[in-house]
């Protein structure tokens, strides 16, 4: 069945995987990926009052907040999704997308959606205040009320259409795959449907069917499922790819890592909830949300526990492999981040914490710490293989994980904790202006965290721009004079 | 050559014992909260409230439930190990190609093996620190 597969597998390998489009996928997500940082500085330096671009409106803290977390869960995320699917589904199929001419149309047009709502986000509310023609448009061309998915709604209808086609191209080589299907593929195949139906239940149903609490409940769905149903999936079947061949050894238990998988599907649809605990949404429902929370820590449990049984014996790779050290530290993230979220979904706790800064510590932790550090160790580890140039500088390399993972540890420390403190601050019913200065100390703090994490993504920008240079000057080789079949065996 | 790995009795039980340590609080909480609901959507207003997110998820569950019965019924759980060991055969024999189409103007350089091949022509581009190059 296998001999099958590779038989009919395209004989050169640059037909079976585009490595310019993995490639521009991930130049497109580290664009995203840098404005996203500038943008989460502007932020910092505003909350410490030293706004450097006070009084220009369309430069505002509110609507740069909002480019902060899009260009990082659209851009970034996406984009470096997409790309690292295009090296991972041909090559665990042995077949190709389904169109490579497809591939680059979603390409261009999701960069079309990305920046179209950040133009939205910054100008379309201004615009259509002054320009007497788009006064009387019945959508705002400025950001939808709902976080996370703040995308305009004239692009609602083509993100989504987008999504769809991302599913269309790569159900194709998935579905064509013949005898039981390993983990990643299930994580895919799972990760395009919720996707799609993530996107459309909380952009459409609380803009046009819903309205008031079942919107709020909607609306809770919707952020939560966006992590554990479009992000989540694709990051842990990812890593099911990744860290097996670089460690050169199966996972420990394939069987394991099923029942994680089918653990997610069950029982994480309902979490989103727990977002809105104390508020008007029915107690059953919150009580609902806070028990299959808990059930989605056991899952969690599991792949964990697979993940480091599998690095057993080969502990040392986490010091001589730095993708390797790169998946791993996300993981002890993940791992931290999920008993922090069996933690705040307890009303008692929630009491406390609620709306402070524990929350944006514990976003950071999950969007940088866990899925963008699995991307840039598939990046260190891709790059260099997609043009066939080593790094220019692996000092930098290290450089960039260690200002990265350091500044993480940092800031999510040190974000948890102030808003603990924030918490027994308006617990106390002291006055609001109390916790604001008693906050000084650590959004200080964030600041320099922030500061080493955009350091480490320049040292990474300018390591891959000269790694590209040198790639051009050696001239990068194709690869149509691959072996074929068996020539290569012993 | 990736050596194929017997599945040990113990790792059965753990997978077992973390199955039902996943399952049985999870149906219950989920069983109990279902005749709650029940009974909310019938005596209460707030009820009304509550179908949207439920129906939702109810949705969502029963797809996954006809992918799990065909995923059964199509035999992807037998020999539920196996798929581990293909992906790392086929990653191999790609590498094989690829280690290959590089190497295909040194030849100079006596290739034995496709192992080595593999690990010479790729090796270059794998990030390791000063104490781990061997």
């Amino acid at each position: 069945m296998i001999d099958t597969q590779r038989a009919t597998t395209p004989v050169a390998d640059d037909l079976l995987v585009d490595r310019r489009l993995v490639a521009s996928y991930f130049v497109a997500a580290l664009v995203f990926m840098g404005i996203s940082l500038l943008a989460g500085m502007l932020m910092a330096l505003q909350l410490v009052h030293w706004n450097p671009l006070r009084g220009i409106e369309l430069l505002s803290p509110g609507r740069w907040r909002m480019i902060h977390t899009n260009a990082i869960a659209y851009g970034f995320l996406a984009n470096a999704f997409l790309g690292a699917l295009h090296w991972a589904v041909p090559r665990l199929t042995l077949r190709p997308v389904l169109s490579q001419s497809l591939s680059w149309f979603i390409f261009a047009a999701w960069q079309f959606v990305v920046l179209a709502t950040a133009l939205g986000i910054v100008v379309g509310p201004t615009l259509q205040a002054n320009v007497p023609a788009l006064q009387n448009l019945r959508w705002s061309l400025g950001a939808q009320g709902l976080e996370w998915g703040e995308t305009p709604t004239w692009i609602d209808p083509l993100a989504l259409a987008g999504l769809l086609l991302v599913a269309v191209n790569f159900m194709a080589p998935i579905m064509q795959a013949t005898g039981p299907l390993y983990v990643t593929l299930w994580y895919f195949l799972a990760a395009f449907v919720w996707t799609f139906l993530t996107y459309a239940m909380g952009n459409f149903l609380p803009q046009y069917a819903l309205a008031g609490t079942s919107a709020g409940a909607v609306g809770g769905l919707f952020i939560h499922d966006l992590v554990g149903l479009f992000v989540t999936p694709l990051g842990w079947g990812l890593m099911y790819y990744f860290v097996p061949i670089l460690l050169r050894k199966p996972m420990w238990s394939h069987a394991l890592s099923l029942v994680g998988f089918w653990g997610l599907a069950f029982f994480y649809p309902l979490n989103g909830i727990h977002h809105f605990l104390y508020t008007p949404i029915p107690m059953f429902l919150q009580h609902g949300a806070i028990i299959s929370t808990v059930a989605v820590e056991m899952v969690v449990l599991t792949v964990i526990i697979n993940f480091f049984a599998t690095l057993r014996g080969s502990g040392r790779e986490i010091v001589t492999n730095l993708p390797i050290r790169w998946f791993y530290t996300g993981m002890v993230y993940y791992a931290l981040t999920c008993l922090q979220c069996a933690m705040q979904t307890t009303l008692t706790f929630q009491a406390l914490i609620h709306f402070t800064d524990w929350v944006v510590g514990h976003a950071h932790l999950v969007m940088f710490g866990v899925f963008s550090m699995w991307l840039m160790g598939i990046m260190t580890y891709l790059f260099p293989r997609l043009w066939h140039t080593p790094w220019y500088s692996p000092a930098l390399c290290e450089w960039h994980y260690w200002l990265s993972a350091g500044g993480m540890l940092v800031m999510a420390t040190d974000l948890i904790l102030g808003g603990v403190f924030q918490g027994f601050y308006w617990a106390s019913l002291a006055p609001w202006e109390v916790s604001v200065d008693g906050s000084q100390p650590f959004w200080i703090v964030r600041v320099f965290a922030g500061l080493a994490i955009l350091g480490g993504q320049i040292c990474f920008f300018y390591n891959l721009y000269m790694t590209w240079r040198e790639s051009r000057a050696l001239g990068a080789r194709p690869l149509e004079a691959a072996a074929p079949l068996g020539t290569a065996a012993n | 050559m990736i050596a194929q790995q017997p599945v040990r009795r113990a790792n059965r039980l753990l997978m077992l014992l973390l199955a039902l340590a996943v399952l049985l609080p999870s149906l219950y909480g989920f069983g109990s909260k279902f005749v709650e609901f029940i009974a909310l959507y019938r005596g209460d207003v707030d009820g009304v409230f509550a179908i949207t997110p439920i129906v939702n998820y109810l949705l969502a569950s029963l797809g996954f439930l006809c992918l799990f019965g065909w995923a059964v019924w199509h035999g992807m759980f037998r020999d539920i190990e196996r798929p581990k060991q293909t992906m790392l055969e086929n990653e191999c024999w790609l590498d094989q190609r690829e280690a290959s189409a590089l190497a295909g103007d040194r030849e100079s350089r006596p290739w034995t093996s496709a192992a080595k091949l593999r690990d010479a022509a790729l090796e270059p581009y794998a990030i390791r620190s000063r104490h781990g190059r061997s």
